[in-house]
């Protein structure tokens, strides 16, 4: 089969690689229809996430139709359309029963490195290095989906892969980022990003009940689909404008009541921070980038939440621990727990409350897939959301 | 490993919590010994996990070159097995270009 590999920093190639194959009783095979390149993908392609080997196949956002099953496969059979999240998780085990999927404690088989990074593994997950599991990717012809009778959704007929393609991932994870804000009626939400988990954050928002919402990002044509596309009430570009005295004027000097990280390890800033944090990550001095993090912190009203869903994979620098302390503020963060949400959302996308499709830009080729990680690390020709058609 | 040896070394010790209960957990155990010789050489011990989330696995076996790490990985495929009923794998590396 023909399958999207990482070759190494900034290079992915697609190559021939053997067809996966059922290993376990529980596995199921997919053949992949619509795949996407996510924001945390660009991660893997700059290098920033440690463990990858040259060859392995990219993708955690991927759907198709299910071609085999393992025999303790009894939900799914040959035929069934059905979208994939990104984490793999087990279904017994102690996280899986608070429904904390995304810290799975048996799927990822690399758990002793994972431990080794950061005290305690997290859940597998596909296409996203050996750090959690080696598992190959989506963004090739068929994938091997270990514990398949817990994860894939079955999907009808009547919705196209772009309307429900995004249940993989960003949909959910945007959704969590909002719903971790606790949002009450007549709540403002910040959300920096305006990428496509920011963009889904920032629906998710409106959807949840906040009163305004402000988008935040340096490009244009990001922040003009945040408005018109997501639901965004306001928009600032911190390049044109400064961040603290708009986020001030709009919340009437109280701050966000919530504020939301849809950025993540590779932030950019102002040219000053923005130097010291990438020299400090090129001497690997920290690994992260936590440029909008900080910012988030420092914006939040007293006593609000920052909810972290971007991706960080180790450790920062510079981090206002006493502006969280002395100003009552609440950290949340996590990988999404997909599985938690693909149903409800499903049942949002059915109702017309949202159709995820609007961010999509691009529509190519899986064979056209180093074009596309150009196009999408780039940001040319107004590249929001590539997705690869296999 | 000689018998003086094996008295003198410092134990490895090692635990996991497994969502089942202690009964489940040790009619299981058994049954491990056969496909992991690790803990052949381990004592063990369960106990109840406090609210109501399974059985502490608790085992300790004499030090060896290794054995601390050997022994860990043998217990998380305990817990895979109890829990999902098999040992998760990633792939073959044959399956990469």
């Amino acid at each position: 089969m023909r399958a999207n590999c990482w070759m190494g920093k900034q290079q992915v190639r697609v190559n021939d690689v053997p067809d996966p194959k059922i290993l376990s009783a529980r596995d199921a095979i997919v053949r992949v229809t619509s795949t996407a390149i996510c924001g945390s993908d660009l991660h893997l392609y700059n290098g920033f996430i440690p463990t990858m080997e040259k060859g392995d196949i990219l993708g955690h956002e991927f759907m198709g139709e299910v071609v085999e099953v393992g025999p303790g496969v009894k939900n799914l059979r040959p035929g069934d359309r059905v979208v994939v999240p990104f984490p793999i998780a087990c279904g017994g085990c102690g996280m899986c029963q608070r429904q904390l999927y995304s810290l799975c404690e048996n799927s990822n088989p690399n758990a002793w490195m994972a431990e080794k990074a950061w005290g305690h593994s997290s859940a597998g997950i596909f296409g996203y290095s050996h750090l959690v599991g080696g598992f190959a990717g989506g963004q090739a012809q068929f994938v091997r989906v270990p514990f398949a009778d817990v994860g894939p959704l079955k999907v009808p007929d009547g919705l196209s892969d772009e309307q429900v393609l995004f249940l993989s991932d960003i949909l959910p994870t945007g959704y969590m980022g909002a719903e971790l804000c606790n949002i009450e009626p007549g709540q403002v939400i910040a959300v920096w990003g305006a990428g496509p988990v920011g963009q889904f954050a920032i629906a998710s928002a409106r959807l949840l009940g906040a009163e305004r919402v402000i988008a935040i990002d340096r490009f244009p044509y990001r922040l003009k689909m945040a408005l018109e596309g997501a639901g965004a009430t306001d928009t600032i570009n911190y390049e044109e404008t400064n961040l603290y005295e708009a986020l001030a004027e709009l919340t009437g000097g109280r701050g966000p009541d919530a504020c939301i990280d849809a950025v993540g390890t590779e932030a950019h800033g102002s040219a000053v921070v923005y130097a010291y944090d990438r020299v400090k990550q090129a001497l690997n001095l920290e690994q992260d980038r936590p440029i909008a993090l900080r910012q988030a912190i420092r914006a939040c009203r007293n006593g609000g939440i920052i909810s972290v869903i971007g991706v960080y994979g180790g450790f920062i620098d510079k981090f206002p621990m006493g502006s969280v302390m002395n100003r009552s503020l609440t950290i949340k963060s996590g990988q999404c727990h997909v599985h938690r949400y693909m149903k409800p959302l499903l049942e949002r996308i059915e109702r017309g409350e949202i159709d995820p499709s609007f961010v999509i830009t691009h529509r190519m080729s899986l064979e056209e897939a180093p074009r596309a990680f150009d196009l999408f690390l780039h940001k040319k020709d107004n590249c929001e959301k590539v997705v690869l058609k296999a | 490993m000689d018998i003086a040896s094996f008295f003198r070394s410092k134990p490895v010790e090692e635990v996991v919590t497994v969502a089942a209960s202690a009964d489940d957990v040790a009619l299981a155990w058994r049954n491990f010994l056969a496909i992991e010789p690790e803990l052949t050489f381990a004592q063990v011990r369960f106990l109840r996990a406090p609210g109501g989330r399974g059985t502490e696995v608790q085992v300790r076996a004499p030090d060896g070159p290794g054995r601390g790490r050997r022994l860990k990985q043998a217990l998380r495929h305990v817990k895979q097995i109890i829990e999902t009923g098999e040992v998760v794998h990633a792939g073959a590396p044959e399956e990469r270009p």
